[in-house]
């Protein structure tokens, strides 16, 4: 398993597949990556889920060990570039135009999709999306917990504590000022 | 109805009775798929999407070696015999512990997996931390002090963990193959 060679930057955005953070090119989705993402983050949903077996008194003190390693010990460039394609996915999911025939119309017509069950990939990934990102910035359990900032009286997340939170608040930083500076 | 229906009860047996027998299963399929990764057929060719009331329909290319598939398969029984575990105690169990969380310590250079491994899993026996000489040391195993090298290798959810990430960023899987700088198939692009 070996990483790319750092990409120009000029060509960012070329990289880039979902309009979003940091995209403003749409590619144009496809069927079949929509639907091997979802497998894989489908699994990675699982792992993160052994929170669920946890009885609710010791919920904050005994955290999930996986999903503590994915916070704190994933790479930093992993968690922005999961954080973002995340982000993309899901907040697209409105406009996104269904692709297939069968999923166009069975999007369109009732009861359809108890006829084609979860038949649109691109529906199952936008979901799945949805609930990895759920999972992983509701994660606040043990050393995952927000830690109280000296100065102000609010708890903030720390890259230490969980990345995910912490980047997501760079991120919503980031993008409200160009909105206000483009206003 | 999906094949994996009747998973659920068999693992949740197999547990009690002989988890022996899962702990093999999880072993199995994970190192399946990381040498699937790894390997340079996967991804397969790339097959046009067949949503599956349709795939009944159509037979599949026969006798040709789909490791895309066998990926996706790999992917989708630890999909179902992870929860089976977890759902087996509210603290983490022994079989997780043992299987699961489990760092091996390799000593030597009899280790199959040790060239896979990043260098910061690599620790040594004696006493000298991130000193010059260490460069020289994790590079590779050294034939002169074979049994003082010890490497601890990540445990089976880390590496998963990992792969997971790199399967999400992956030419010709989740990613438009040409996306595909030379043959790092692995490309940390935004979707």
């Amino acid at each position: 398993m070996s990483g790319c060679p750092a990409a120009g930057t000029s060509h960012l955005s070329d990289l880039y597949r979902e309009k979003g953070v940091g995209s403003t090119a749409d590619l144009g989705p496809s069927q079949a990556y929509d639907a091997n993402k979802t497998e894989v983050l489908r699994l990675l949903l699982v792992l993160l889920s052994r929170q669920i077996y946890t009885p609710p008194s010791s919920l904050l003190t005994s955290p999930s060990r996986y999903t503590l390693h994915f916070v704190q010990q994933s790479r930093r460039r992993d968690v922005l570039t999961i954080l973002c394609s995340l982000l993309n996915t899901a907040m697209n999911s409105s406009q996104s135009p269904n692709t297939t025939v069968i999923g166009g119309v069975a999007g369109r017509l009732p009861y359809n999709h108890l006829v084609f069950k979860g038949e649109d990939p691109r529906a199952n990934l936008v979901s799945v999306c949805f609930q990895v990102l759920c999972t992983v910035l509701d994660f606040q359990s043990g050393s995952a917990r927000d830690v109280p900032t000296p100065d102000l009286q609010v708890c903030s997340p720390a890259s230490k504590t969980n990345a995910f939170r912490y980047f997501l608040a760079k991120v919503v930083r980031r993008v409200s000022e160009s909105v206000w500076n483009s206003a | 109805m999906s094949p994996y229906t009747d998973l659920y009860p068999k693992v949740r047996r197999a547990l009690i009775e002989a988890p022996e027998n899962i702990a093999t299963l999880v072993r199995v399929i994970t190192s399946r798929l990381f040498n699937l990764v790894s390997d340079h057929t996967f991804p397969s060719a790339p097959t046009k999407y067949v949503p599956s009331f349709a795939s009944s329909l159509i037979n599949g290319g026969a006798g040709e070696r789909n490791t895309t598939k066998e990926v996706l398969n790999c992917l989708r029984v630890l999909q179902r015999v992870f929860p089976v575990i977890f759902e087996l105690d509210s603290e983490p169990s022994v079989f997780e512990r043992e299987v699961l969380w489990k760092r091996d310590v390799v000593e030597g250079q009899d280790g199959r997996e040790q060239t896979e491994q990043t260098p910061q899993f690599v620790i040594e026996d004696d006493d000298e931390e991130n000193d010059g000489d260490s460069g020289t040391s994790t590079a590779g195993p050294s034939p002169q002090v074979p049994a003082k090298q010890v490497t601890t290798l990540p445990s089976i959810v880390e590496r998963l963990l990992s792969c997971l990430v790199d399967l999400l960023f992956c030419c010709g899987f989740t990613l438009p193959a040409k996306l595909q700088v030379d043959h790092y198939k692995i490309n940390y692009a935004i979707w």
